[in-house]
């Protein structure tokens, strides 16, 4: 009995939670490219995004909204193809994974849902290989000129 | 019980939304002429850093329509961060990380917007919002 109460106060207590986003399959996003990084490859910026996902955790366990990083991730194709860019570089990831101790709670308490809130930034680019050519049309100045 | 359902299912549809907020182009690699560099990613060339950047710029959305005030992506990169850089001496901006803190979705505008009008035609005033962007940098000075 001893034992149960231990494993379920360390089970409750636990403070790390996981969240994982898997890229979405090439037949769900098209030939765009997602990266934490930077490329080497000679781009053209194209702008900034940032998407911000909201919704509700209800009974503490389902994500009907869908407010992981997976969604975040997915809803950057349709910005990329929106803006004709071919990728997003440098994105970043904010989202609230929840706890074990913290979804038990919530399903205890399922008449007030948790809000849940996932945010993606990053830049979109276009690469210099897929441009054509336009030669004498200057790119506009992104800052202050020198 | 069904109304409870119907309660919870009303409120994750509403509250599924999406904000989207957007700022114009920065700069392009590898770099053409001599323009100040913004650049959510490393410096293209040789540079040294001359120091970081922390930029919060502070608005008000009024009745989830206008924003007024500096909580734009692109007044706070293009105007602000290029100003401070340029007064500390740099002519780049690199590994710029930004942040809309609290982006409104179409409903919460919608809703707000509904308020105005309903206050309004109470003799109240219309609804505002406190809005926030935050920005850092590595202010950078090239050495070719």
């Amino acid at each position: 009995m001893r034992n149960l109460m231990f494993i379920t106060a360390v089970a409750l207590t636990g403070c790390t939670a996981v969240d994982y986003a898997a890229l979405p399959r090439q037949s769900q996003i098209g030939d765009v490219f997602i990266t934490q990084g930077n490329i080497t490859e000679p781009y053209e910026s194209v702008g900034i995004v940032q998407i911000t996902r909201r919704g509700v955790r209800a009974f503490g366990f389902a994500d009907p909204a869908g407010t992981d990083l997976t969604a975040a991730t997915t809803e950057l194709a349709p910005e990329i193809r929106k803006f004709n860019a071919d990728g997003v570089i440098n994105a970043r990831f904010d989202a609230s994974p929840m706890t074990l101790g913290a979804k038990i709670v919530g399903l205890i308490f399922f008449f007030a849902p948790l809000p849940t809130e996932v945010t993606v930034t990053g830049e979109l680019v276009r690469l210099k290989k897929n441009i054509p050519s336009a030669p004498g049309i200057a790119p506009a100045s992104p800052g202050a000129p020198l | 019980m069904k109304k409870v359902a119907l309660l919870l299912g009303a409120w994750v549809a509403l509250s599924n939304c999406n904000a989207v907020t957007r700022g114009s182009r920065l700069s392009d690699v590898p770099v053409s002429g001599r323009q100040f560099f913004l650049s959510t990613g490393p410096a293209p060339q040789k540079a040294k850093t001359i120091g970081f950047l922390q930029i919060r710029g502070y608005g008000v959305e009024l009745a989830g329509v206008t924003d007024l005030g500096d909580a734009q992506l692109d007044g706070t990169i293009k105007k602000t961060m290029v100003s401070e850089a340029s007064k500390m001496g740099g002519n780049g901006v690199v590994n710029i990380e930004f942040l809309d803190e609290n982006p409104s979705t179409d409903y919460e505008k919608a809703q707000n917007a509904a308020q105005s009008i309903n206050n309004v035609l109470s003799g109240g005033g219309v609804t505002q919002k406190d809005r926030y962007v935050t920005v850092t940098g590595e202010v950078i000075q090239f050495l070719e």
